[in-house]
C-alpha cells in the first residue's frame, strides 16, 4: 500500500518534471529570437556573424543605439510614427465613442439597419479596400501626406462596436436622472458615459495605437518620400536587401521600434486581456 | 506576458529579427555548425525552405495571442469536474479527451478561425524575408495585390485579387462555421 502510494508520488514527480522541461524548451524557443536580437544589437558590427554563437561580443556596445539614429533618419521615423499613432488614436477614440453613443442611446430612423451595415464593413479586409482608398487619396491630393496616414482607417466599425456594447450595459436610469435635471444628450455623454467607459476606452486606445504603430502595407503604398514622412516600419524595411546591411544597428532600431507598444501594454495591462479576446488582433 | 511581446510589437521589427536568424551565418546556421557540425540550408534563398521559414516566423508571431485564448479557456474548466473524473478512474489522457477538450472546443474553433483568416492576409513576412522569392514560391495573395498595384501599376488586377482573397476568406469561414456543429460544444 505504502510502496504503491510512493510509486504514485514519484510518477507524478517525473511527469511534472517532464512537463516543466517541455515548458522550458518552449519558452527558450520562443524567447530565443528576442534574446538574439538584443544580443546582436549590443555587438560590434564585425562580430554579428561569428562561426559559433556568442551571447556577448567583445564589448557591450550601447553606442549602436545612438548610431542607429545617424545611420538612418531613425529619429525622423520615430517622430512620424509617434505623431501618426497618437493623432490617429485620438481621432479613432473621439469618433468611435461619439458614434457608439449615437447607436446606443439616440433614437433615429433606421438606426439598427445602419448599425448592421456599418458592422458589416468589419468583414471586408483592408486588402480589398486598399486600391479604392488609394484612388480616393489621389483624387483628394493626399498621396504622400500625413492626412493619408491618419484618416482613411480612423473610422472603423470596431471601436464603435466595442464602445456601443459597453454603453448598452450602462443602466438607462443614470441618464434619465440627469435628463430630469436638464442635462442634454451631449452633456450626458461627456459627463456620465465617457467617465464610465474608461476601461473600454483604454482597450480601444491600446489596440488602435498598436495597429497604427505597426501598420506597414498602407504606409508602403501611400508614402513616397520615406526619408521625410516615413514611419518606423517603413524605415526599417528600407534597409533590407541592401548590400552590407548593418545588422547590429538594424537590431537596435528594431528593438527601439518595439519599446513604445510594449510600454503602453504594460502600463494598461489590467484592462486589456478581455478586450484582446474579442478582437482578431493576433497572428497578423 | 513575455509570450505576448510579438503580438504587440510591429510586424516589420519582428520579421527583421527572423531575417537575421535565417541569414547564412545567423544564429540557426552558426548553431548548427557548432553543435552538429553541419551547414544550415540557405533558408531564404531555397524554394523548399523559404516557405517553412515564413511559416515559422508567423507561428512565432501568432503564438502569444493563441496562448492567451487557450489559457483563458483552460481557466474556465472547473477543477471539481476534473477531480470527480479522476475519482472515477480516468487517466490524464482520458481526462483531457473527455473533460477538458469538450469544454475548450469553442476556443479552439475561435482560435483556428481567427488564425486561418489572418494567415491568408500575410504580407510583411514574405515582403521582408524573401520578397516573394525565390521565383514566386513565397508570393502571397496580398503580396500579389501590392506587386500588381504598385510595382506594375495595374490597379484593376490588384483590386480583383483583393476581392478574390475576400471571397476565399468568406468561403473558408463559412465552411468552418458549417462544420463547427459537429464538434464544438457550447452548452457544457
Amino acid at each position: 500500500m505504502t510502496s504503491e502510494a510512493s510509486a504514485g508520488v514519484t510518477g507524478r514527480r517525473v511527469r511534472s518534471g517532464v512537463s516543466h522541461l517541455l515548458l522550458i524548451i518552449v519558452a527558450i524557443l520562443f524567447l530565443g529570437p528576442l534574446i538574439y536580437a538584443v544580443s546582436t544589437s549590443l555587438k560590434p558590427a564585425d562580430e554579428v556573424f561569428t562561426p559559433a554563437p556568442h551571447l556577448f561580443g567583445s564589448e557591450i556596445r550601447w553606442q549602436n543605439y545612438a548610431d542607429a539614429f545617424t545611420f538612418a533618419p531613425f529619429g525622423r521615423y520615430l517622430l512620424n510614427s509617434l505623431f501618426v499613432a497618437i493623432a490617429g488614436t485620438f481621432v479613432v477614440v473621439v469618433a468611435s465613442s461619439m458614434s457608439a453613443y449615437a447607436f446606443a442611446r439616440l433614437r433615429f430612423r433606421g438606426r439598427e439597419q445602419l448599425f448592421v451595415l456599418f458592422l458589416g464593413t468589419l468583414m471586408v479586409p483592408q486588402e480589398v479596400l486598399i486600391v479604392p482608398m488609394y484612388w480616393l487619396m489621389q483624387s483628394l491630393g493626399w498621396v504622400d501626406s500625413y492626412w493619408a496616414l491618419i484618416l482613411p482607417w480612423a473610422f472603423t466599425a470596431f471601436g464603435t462596436f466595442l464602445l456601443r456594447q459597453f454603453f448598452l450595459t450602462v443602466p438607462a436610469e443614470l441618464e434619465e436622472a440627469a435628463r430630469v435635471d436638464g442635462c442634454g444628450p451631449f452633456r450626458s455623454f461627456l459627463r456620465i458615459m465617457l467617465p464610465l467607459a474608461r476601461p473600454a476606452i483604454a482597450v480601444l486606445t491600446v489596440f488602435t495605437f498598436i495597429s497604427f504603430w505597426g501598420s506597414f502595407l498602407w504606409p508602403l503604398v501611400i508614402i513616397n518620400s520615406v526619408a521625410d514622412k516615413g514611419t518606423v516600419p517603413l524605415g526599417l524595411a528600407q534597409f533590407v536587401g541592401q548590400q552590407g546591411t548593418q545588422w547590429n544597428l538594424m537590431m537596435a532600431a528594431s528593438i527601439m521600434a518595439m519599446i513604445p507598444t510594449v510600454l503602453l501594454v504594460v502600463l494598461l495591462q489590467k484592462h486589456l486581456v478581455r478586450g484582446l479576446l474579442v478582437t482578431g488582433l493576433g497572428g497578423r | 506576458m513575455l509570450f505576448f511581446i510579438p503580438v504587440m510589437t510591429p510586424m516589420v521589427a519582428n520579421v527583421m529579427v527572423w531575417r537575421l536568424l535565417f541569414q547564412p551565418g545567423g544564429l540557426i546556421d552558426s548553431g548548427m555548425q557548432t553543435w552538429f557540425g553541419i551547414d544550415a540550408p540557405n533558408f531564404l534563398g531555397s524554394s523548399s525552405w523559404a516557405m517553412p521559414a515564413i511559416v515559422a516566423t508567423s507561428i512565432w508571431q501568432g503564438f502569444g495571442y493563441n496562448f492567451l485564448v487557450f489559457s483563458a479557456a483552460l481557466d474556465q474548466v472547473p477543477q471539481s469536474q476534473l477531480e470527480s473524473a479522476q475519482l472515477d478512474g480516468a487517466g490524464g489522457l482520458q481526462r483531457f479527451r473527455y473533460v477538458v477538450w469538450p469544454m475548450i472546443t469553442p476556443s479552439i474553433f475561435f482560435a483556428t478561425t481567427m488564425t486561418l483568416i489572418t494567415s491568408f492576409q500575410v504580407f510583411a513576412q514574405p515582403f521582408i524575408l524573401t520578397q516573394g522569392g525565390p521565383g514566386v514560391s513565397t508570393q502571397t495573395i496580398v503580396m500579389y495585390v501590392y506587386n500588381q498595384g504598385w510595382q506594375f501599376l495595374s490597379m484593376g488586377l490588384a483590386s480583383a485579387a483583393g476581392w478574390v482573397l475576400f471571397v476565399i476568406i468568406m468561403g473558408i469561414t463559412a465552411i468552418q462555421f458549417a462544420g463547427q456543429r459537429k464538434w464544438v460544444n457550447y452548452d457544457v
